[in-house]
């Protein structure tokens, strides 16, 4: 799944050994969840610098370039920049620098901006931990074996994760086709990147159609192939993969929630 | 391995607004015997009723009409859906459209997963079967990554690991290039050499000339049966139903031989003709 098609980025296992990715799937998406929770707790400068060193901290771990996990960012630059320059003018403080019309740049609007820019940041970049160090497949193992015990109260837990191991898995093909597609549309002067936004529009639309159509197609097709080959639902079904939780997960897991409930408390610090 | 008595299936349409319509005969009365270990090609024009049939030789449609036994028991008989899939794997036409796993291994399980088989037996099936498509040593890679001859034998690999008696293809090879069809039907040759039943859904006449017997059908109907030969013979029959023949046995035609369905059996009769 980790590859370049058509020019967009797939979701990017990066294949190396390491202690993160030996961890067992549930381990790392209930670390992950409760790290991302976290981040939104934090408040201080200081504590966002531990959060970074905590992250890269793991990334290193993992033998993740930093890079790597930084080129999320990198896509997401702009929305980034006026996000915070417009979160920088509106907020309101008593440190006012620069006043025009209804906009006003106070200290307090430069702190939240900045402390808001470093959460984006850090949600972008760690949240690739989990698919750096985790195979769709396992992560999706890991959400049906998670997802389990709600199932007494109706929750469709293999079948959800059935559903995202499909999802993934036609992610590239439907990336191809709407590349296929494009390239279609280009060759009779239908242009994506160029023209006026009516235009890019019906040329969107015109891709947009075939693409839903086909994709509608395809998951009628992948029913009966699914069906011929015995498949009735989660009941009595086995996986050949077998999930095996070790005392190393329950560290990890204790040395994530711990790092978390600091992230909490620093708050009140 | 099965037979088919009288079978009729009609699909249900909607009309425009989506609502329910008409009903749409896709087989009339079809009545076909196909034996264990025979080779059998389906031949007919788009909509004859080729891929319906099809369906029903694994309970995925059940007919309307008539009947349809596999391997002596009346499809509806079967307790378990399951035990009916596993005596008889299908292949279709996009190999994209059918791999369910993220990688070679996972989806060759895909089907063992199904019937409840035990880790290790699975483990040692999936093995046995890449090896038997040529897949061996790819277990991890992501199906993407395959050609489309590869695509196309990881499916049947699929379907072969759950250890059918029958193969049935529906046009299994029409997306293929020339290399992936000769990866296929190669491997459909050394399967058939060791038993087991194919059908095979083809308008390529190269494919057709392989089988042991061939069916025509047209409109929903079966037409004719018989040997490629016995098939090929009756071109006129053949062309009303916008079936093409065999390069080779128009050549024969053109020369004089009719049904002619390989070179040496045309150079053959001509040296025959040529003698008389």
């Amino acid at each position: 799944m980790g590859g370049k098609r058509g020019g967009i980025r797939l979701g990017a296992y990066y294949p190396v050994q390491s202690p993160v990715h030996g961890l067992d799937p549930r381990a790392k998406l209930l670390g992950m969840l409760a790290f991302l929770t976290g981040i939104f707790w934090v408040d201080e400068f200081w504590v966002f610098g531990l959060v970074y060193a905590f992250g890269f901290g793991v990334l290193w771990l993992a033998k993740i370039p930093p890079t790597k996990a930084l080129a999320a960012v990198r896509g997401l630059i702009f929305l980034l920049a006026v996000t915070c320059a417009i979160n920088m003018l509106v907020t309101p403080g008593e440190q006012v620098l620069w006043e025009w019309e209804f906009l006003t740049l106070t200290m307090e609007g430069i702190e939240r901006s900045l402390l808001m820019l470093l959460r984006l940041v850090a949600l972008i970049s760690f949240s690739g931990l989990l698919t750096f160090t985790t195979t769709p497949i396992e992560l999706a193992d890991g959400m049906e074996s998670l997802l389990l015990p709600f199932k007494r109260w109706g929750l469709p837990a293999h079948e959800f994760a059935m559903m995202m191991t499909i999802a993934l898995r036609f992610v590239p093909i439907l990336l191809a086709e709407a590349d296929k597609l494009m390239k279609a549309q280009r060759s009779r002067g239908g242009d994506l990147a160029s023209g006026s936004v009516m235009k890019r529009m019906k040329t969107l639309v015109a891709m947009v159609v075939p693409l839903l159509f086909n994709a509608l197609k395809r998951a009628d097709d992948l029913a009966i192939a699914m069906e011929a080959r015995a498949y009735t639902g989660g009941e009595g079904r086995v996986s050949l993969r077998e999930l095996r939780w070790a005392g190393r997960d329950t560290l990890a897991l204790i040395v994530v929630l711990g790092f978390v409930a600091f992230m909490v408390v620093s708050r009140w610090l | 391995m099965f037979k088919l008595e009288n079978v009729s299936y009609a699909y249900d349409t909607e009309d425009a607004s989506g609502q329910g319509g008409s009903r749409r005969q896709a087989l009339c009365g079809v009545s076909l015997q196909i034996k264990k270990g025979e080779w059998w090609a389906i031949l007919g024009a788009n909509g004859s009723g080729k891929s319906t049939l099809a369906r029903h030789l694994n309970g995925l449609l059940l007919p309307t009409a008539g009947r349809v036994e596999v391997c002596g028991r009346e499809v509806r008989d079967y307790a378990r859906v399951q035990d009916l899939r596993r005596l008889v794997g299908i292949v279709f036409q996009n190999p994209d459209n059918q791999i369910v796993g993220n990688s070679v291994e996972e989806d060759v399980a895909f089907g063992l997963e199904n019937l409840g088989t035990a880790r290790p037996v699975m483990r040692r099936r999936i093995g046995e079967v890449l090896q038997m498509v040529g897949l061996s040593g790819r277990e991890t890679v992501d199906p993407a990554a395959l050609s489309g001859g590869q695509k196309q034998r990881l499916a049947i690999a699929g379907a072969l690991a759950m250890q059918p008696q029958a193969l049935i293809l529906d046009e299994a090879t029409s997306m293929l290039d020339p290399v992936g069809q000769a990866e296929v039907l190669d491997l459909l040759q050394k399967l058939h050499e060791d038993g087991l039943t194919v059908v095979m859904i083809t308008h390529n006449m190269s494919e057709v000339l392989l089988a042991d017997k061939v069916a025509v059908m047209s409109e929903g109907r079966l037409m004719m049966t018989g040997t490629p030969a016995e098939i090929f013979a009756k071109s006129d029959e053949l062309q009303k139903w916008h079936i093409e023949l065999p390069l080779i046995t128009q050549l024969g035609n053109k020369l004089g031989v009719a049904g002619c369905t390989d070179l040496d059996g045309l150079l053959q009769k001509l040296e025959e003709m040529a003698e008389d």
